[in-house]
């Protein structure tokens, strides 16, 4: 299973009587590419945060990769999430300050894999993500927003993660930039074997998953 | 990479981040500048006199001696017989004596009465000896040599007539001005009161206070040859003494001290310096903390520019986070550009004090006699250094701090 969600809660610290999210059982499976849709304000990201261990749940098993989230300390998770798992978001995808080879890179510090060989295979992520040469040294800010979500693929890919978290990466392109953003990302996770959870409300993108999830069916919300 | 990223950040805040590092400069200017001048300054007072073993004078206190035989402030309590002088300085372990006469003045600068072997034997700083700026030293009766604040401040030159007033106030009304003296000499700056004095002949004093009436009268009436078989004078005020060996220094002190004649005291003057400065200690440490406080300022206000930009950075540290960095991870980063500023602040601040002292440095010398030296990384100049770093990881906890609890509780 790459994901094995059972009893699962989660309520903030500071504000512990308002459950935000409540899942009874709910898994995937390797290989899968999830969409999950539902209205803002659901609970989506929090979803997320607790599957890629940013958050940990009040109660219950988190197990991602047949690892137990839930029994790791904060440090341990950091450093799965670094090895495991890659996350694209809506947007700022990249730290603005850095050109696109050096956040390839930095995200490359954070891996168990370290400091070995990374820019060969950041110059081949980037050029199959149809980044030109020429803007891999530019400051990501002065790149465009199609331009900065798939440079944000080849981040989240430069681990080589099992299990990649996005979290509607393409609501802010248009749809020339969205299919073209869809379609790279799709080739490369089906070359590599990879589980996908995407969150979106743009149910026009479920073609491309093989399973289609409504957060209300997954958790069950006591308001 | 780490390093990379912290300069990267700082970068994409240049505005504030030069600002700050521009406060961090001047805070360490001050700093090293202050350092460096209270060095020089307890480095040239102790070095006023070197050379002399042992000062003597009536019975006094030894600081009283020391001030008014050296840095000619205060009024000696008495003086000593010309025999007493000639009694210890012909003794078999003296190897020269400089007599001093003190007690006449000129435009508010202190006249010395005393012998050639002043300009042969007194030296100063690391035993460097009195140098002439221009001309030679006196050799007849009405001849006087100036220090070099003393010319530069009067406008004299070799050749100059001055006349000596009684008393030290620059409008005494007993002057002896039928005896004008002829400037012969002018000495190079050493930093020390020498620069503030008038040197004349023992004797020339004795014949101004005679009125004359010993040498041939006139305006040129040193004329003459050098004289040698002068009237001796009764009294001298002080005398420096250096002995042929350093062995014998306690054994001659103890000596003078129970000289049989009359009341007489010997100090050492590096003891009696360093007893002085001891007094000026809190001056130092006033400087001190005008400097620390100064560099507080600097620190904190590093502190509160970097905590305004924790609050900016909110997408950025839930990026990092998502990527895999951990809360300890951000807070070293905020220490890190901390840690950035201040070394590029030592750096501009020590270099900008460096190029001032190289620029400023012969004018402090010679209008202050404070010989500003650039070697500016002394060990205790490191250790303040170490101790700069210290407070800025200090005051960079706040906002490292802030990040690192931001880092935790993503929401």
């Amino acid at each position: 299973m790459a994901v094995q969600l059972t009893g699962v809660q989660f309520s903030y610290e500071n504000d512990s009587q308002r459950q935000l999210l409540d899942i009874e059982q709910w898994g995937v499976e390797r290989g899968e590419r999830v969409l999950i849709h539902g209205p803002s304000g659901a609970g989506k990201t929090t979803l997320l945060n607790i599957m890629s261990g940013l958050l940990a749940c009040t109660r219950g098993n988190v197990s991602v990769l047949d690892q137990r989230l839930d029994q790791m300390s904060g440090k341990q998770r950091d450093q799965f999430r670094a090895n495991n798992i890659g996350c694209v978001f809506q947007r700022f995808n990249l730290i603005p300050y850095l050109n696109a080879i050096d956040n390839i890179g930095l995200a490359r510090t954070f891996s168990a894999g370290g400091s070995v060989q990374w820019r060969d295979e950041a110059s081949a992520l980037l050029s199959t993500l149809r980044i030109e040469q020429s803007d891999w040294v530019k400051p990501t800010s002065n790149l465009s927003m199609g331009q900065q979500q798939r440079v944000a693929i080849a981040r989240a890919l430069i681990n080589s993660p099992l299990l990649l978290i996005a979290d509607e990466p393409t609501s802010s392109l248009d749809s020339e930039n969205r299919d073209n953003f869809l379609s790279l990302l799709m080739e490369l996770i089906g070359s590599r074997d990879m589980t996908l959870i995407f969150v979106s409300h743009d149910m026009a993108l479920a073609e491309h998953f093989t399973r289609l999830e409504a957060l209300s069916d997954i958790a069950r919300r006591p308001c | 990479m780490f390093l990379r990223v912290a300069v990267r950040s700082l970068l994409s805040r240049k505005g504030s981040a030069i600002m700050t590092l521009m406060a961090i400069s001047v805070a360490i200017f001050v700093l090293l500048g202050i350092e460096q001048i209270r060095q020089q300054a307890r480095d040239s007072f102790a070095s006023t006199v070197s050379g002399v073993d042992l000062i003597v004078g009536a019975k006094t206190g030894s600081l009283n001696l020391l001030l008014y035989s050296v840095f000619r402030i205060g009024s000696p309590t008495d003086n000593i017989s010309w025999q007493a002088y000639r009694d210890i300085a012909d003794s078999d372990d003296i190897a020269w004596a400089i007599p001093i006469s003190l007690g006449d003045s000129h435009e508010g600068y202190r006249v010395v009465g005393t012998t050639q072997a002043f300009f042969e034997h007194f030296s100063f700083g690391k035993k460097r000896n009195l140098a002439f700026f221009e001309g030679e030293a006196f050799e007849r009766t009405f001849d006087a040599v100036l220090g070099s604040e003393v010319a530069s401040a009067l406008g004299y030159s070799v050749g100059t007539e001055i006349i000596l007033a009684h008393g030290l106030a620059s409008t005494s009304f007993t002057k002896h001005d039928n005896q004008p003296f002829v400037v012969v000499g002018i000495l190079a700056p050493t930093g020390t009161p020498v620069d503030q004095t008038i040197h004349v002949r023992l004797e020339g004093i004795e014949a101004m206070h005679a009125g004359g009436s010993t040498v041939p009268i006139g305006a040129f009436a040193p004329a003459n040859a050098p004289d040698t078989d002068f009237s001796e004078p009764d009294s001298i005020t002080a005398f420096m003494l250096g002995l042929k060996s350093r062995m014998s220094t306690f054994n001659v002190q103890r000596q003078i001290n129970q000289f049989a004649g009359e009341p007489l005291m010997a100090i050492l003057p590096g003891v009696a310096l360093s007893e002085l400065w001891q007094m000026m200690s809190m001056f130092e440490n006033v400087l001190r903390l005008i400097s620390a406080l100064v560099l507080l300022a600097a620190v904190l206000g590093m502190g509160a520019v970097l905590l305004a930009s924790i609050r900016e950075r909110r997408q950025e540290i839930h990026l990092l986070r998502m990527m895999g960095a951990s809360p300890f991870y951000l807070f070293c980063l905020v220490e890190m550009e901390a840690v950035i500023l201040c070394l590029l602040g030592m750096l501009l601040g020590g270099v900008s004090l460096y190029a001032a002292l190289s620029m400023v440095g012969d004018a402090v010398f010679s209008r202050f006699g404070l010989y500003l030296d650039a070697a500016l990384l002394t060990p205790e100049a490191a250790l303040m250094l170490g101790a700069v770093l210290l407070a800025t990881l200090a005051a960079a906890a706040a906002p490292s701090l802030k990040m690192y609890t931001s880092a935790r509780n993503i929401t």
